[in-house]
């Protein structure tokens, strides 16, 4: 069983490498934002097994932390710049 | 390896196979929309699956509720972003691939 | 089998975090280095839950990888339009000059960094665990991590909420943040997720602050939560504000810290050293400054993603749209 998980985070680690590799490579804004998603879902899921691995009952709160605040990053992202330009520039003094 | 493990296993298993299909898509998907599908939903079933085995394998009433919360925390907080992201890209004039005929 | 495994993923981990700060740092798009940073902390908060240390992992991915990307956020969205001014590219960093000056710069910082941890006589290296792990049934809380922030050093605690504080008085002396505008929300999903998570962010929040009395958790993590709080709503509704709430941003920030050094004094004044507590109140007296802590760390940290003093709206207490304040102007 332990051989499986371990297998397992190195397999997880591997997508989640590979979709980072993506999001520096994406061609668009859009794609970039991408990595709040695949680092909310796939670092909840390394940090599930490794709750088991390690046999760390705290790292399933830190997969919680991890889960709340990349939802909050992923809205930041997916709300930049809505801005007024004549708004902004009086906040800049 | 008791029943559990095994069935823990499965369900892990079951997991990672999902997730390497999201990652699949989002590395090999010619367009935002189509990579924000397989991360979204191939993503979020492969953490379903994940939560299911590790709840399993774990034993404990309350990390399994915990893991329930997590798991519908992620599925909410998914749906609210990608929602927003590709809102986000359709307004800055961003149009959904077509296959050249 | 797992040991190969285990070397094989924090080999990976360590590769990635190495290649996303390279990548954060190297690249000319901005918002690239942003999201690459912001990777690079939740990664980094992995290597911390892999090192054993989950408090350490909560507080980087809460504020070190949460706030800290809001607030870069924030500051790239007010960068776009100053520098778009200036160079007409709004997105690009200028290129460096003169390289060979910073890297033999930072090549001598390291080499002192070195030489200054190897001259440490080995016996020095983990030499207050023992005694730390013996006080802590006397110390008030289970948790060693929560008892060394709260009451072996608690002094050092009480610095660093003043320092934060600092923090937001420096950016309040700088810039002024948005103008109050019609709180209408951006949507009807953002609007429904805001209703459901804002008031289970702050339970979840809650949780945390309770869970560092016997596990990994504690004020930053908690107060950390609170400020997320403050975000998702500031980014559902936009900023809205009330003139006369300028007074629970100075309280609120202040909070814990007056707390905090209420407590210490009050206990000199009963004879004992500055934030000594007696004898079986000490988890008692922890909870208390947590609590306090938690309440001015969200505040202080959501000021600092506000970025500047507040506003007055147009007219005193009355919301006003944001079309009417342009058109005044």
């Amino acid at each position: 069983m332990s051989a499986f998980l371990s297998v397992s985070l190195v397999v997880l680690l591997i997508t989640m490498a590979a979709g980072l590799v993506r999001v520096a490579r994406g061609p668009t804004e859009a794609d970039r934002v991408l990595a709040s998603l695949l680092l909310g879902t796939t670092g909840v899921a390394i940090l599930l097994v490794l709750s088991l691995v390690m046999s760390m009952p705290a790292a399933v709160d830190v997969a919680l932390m991890f889960a709340v605040l990349s939802a909050i990053i992923g809205i930041a992202f997916a709300l930049r710049g809505r801005v007024a330009a004549s708004e902004s520039e009086k906040d800049l003094e | 390896m008791n029943g559990i493990e095994v069935l823990a296993s499965i369900f892990i298993g079951i997991g990672l196979l999902f997730f390497i299909a999201g990652t699949a898509g989002l590395l090999r998907f010619p367009d935002v929309y189509m990579r924000l599908h397989a991360l979204t939903k191939a993503d979020n079933l492969g953490l379903g699956f994940i939560s299911l085995g590790v709840g399993l394998q774990t034993g404990s009433w309350s990390i399994g509720v915990k893991l329930l919360l997590i798991w519908l925390a992620v599925l909410l907080a998914s749906s609210t972003v990608s929602h927003l992201i590709a809102r986000r890209a359709l307004r800055g004039g961003m149009s959904p691939w077509r296959r050249e005929q | 089998m797992i040991d190969l495994a285990a070397k094989a993923f924090d080999a990976l981990l360590a590769g990635l975090i190495l290649w996303l700060a390279w990548s954060s740092l190297s690249t000319q798009d901005i918002l690239k280095g942003i999201v690459l940073f912001i990777a690079f902390g939740l990664c980094m908060g992995l290597a911390w839950v892999r090192l054993n240390a989950p408090d350490i992992a909560l507080v980087e991915a809460a504020v070190a990888s949460g706030i800290t990307g809001a607030m870069l956020l924030g500051a790239w969205n007010k960068m776009r339009l100053s520098l778009a001014k200036m160079r007409g590219d709004e997105t690009k960093l200028p290129e460096p000059g003169r390289p060979w000056l910073h890297i033999s710069g930072l090549m001598a910082m390291g080499g002192a960094l070195g030489w200054a941890i190897f001259s440490i006589p080995p016996e020095n290296t983990g030499g207050l665990l023992v005694p730390a792990m013996r006080e802590l049934p006397r110390s008030g809380v289970g948790n060693p991590v929560t008892a060394a922030l709260l009451n072996y050093r608690a002094y050092d605690t009480l610095l660093e909420i003043g320092v934060l504080l600092l923090a937001v008085v420096g950016v309040w002396s700088i810039a002024k943040s948005r103008k109050p505008a019609q709180g209408v929300p951006r949507g009807p999903i953002l609007y429904g997720f805001a209703r459901i998570s804002a008031p289970l962010l702050i339970l979840i929040g809650g949780y945390f602050l309770w869970l560092g009395t016997s596990r990994a958790g504690g004020a930053f993590q908690a107060g950390a939560l609170m400020a997320a709080v403050g975000v998702l709503l500031v980014l559902t509704y936009g900023p809205t504000r009330r003139v006369p709430a300028e007074w629970i941003d100075r309280w609120g920030s202040i909070f814990g810290l007056t707390v905090f050094l209420t407590l210490g004094i009050g206990f000199m004044l009963q004879g004992r050293a500055m934030l000594e507590y007696s004898a079986g109140s000490a988890g008692a007296w922890i909870l208390v400054i947590e609590s306090a802590a938690t309440v001015s760390i969200g505040w202080t940290l959501l000021l600092l993603f506000l970025g500047g003093r507040p506003q007055a709206a147009s007219q005193k207490g009355i919301l006003v749209e944001e079309d009417e304040v342009e058109g005044q102007a």
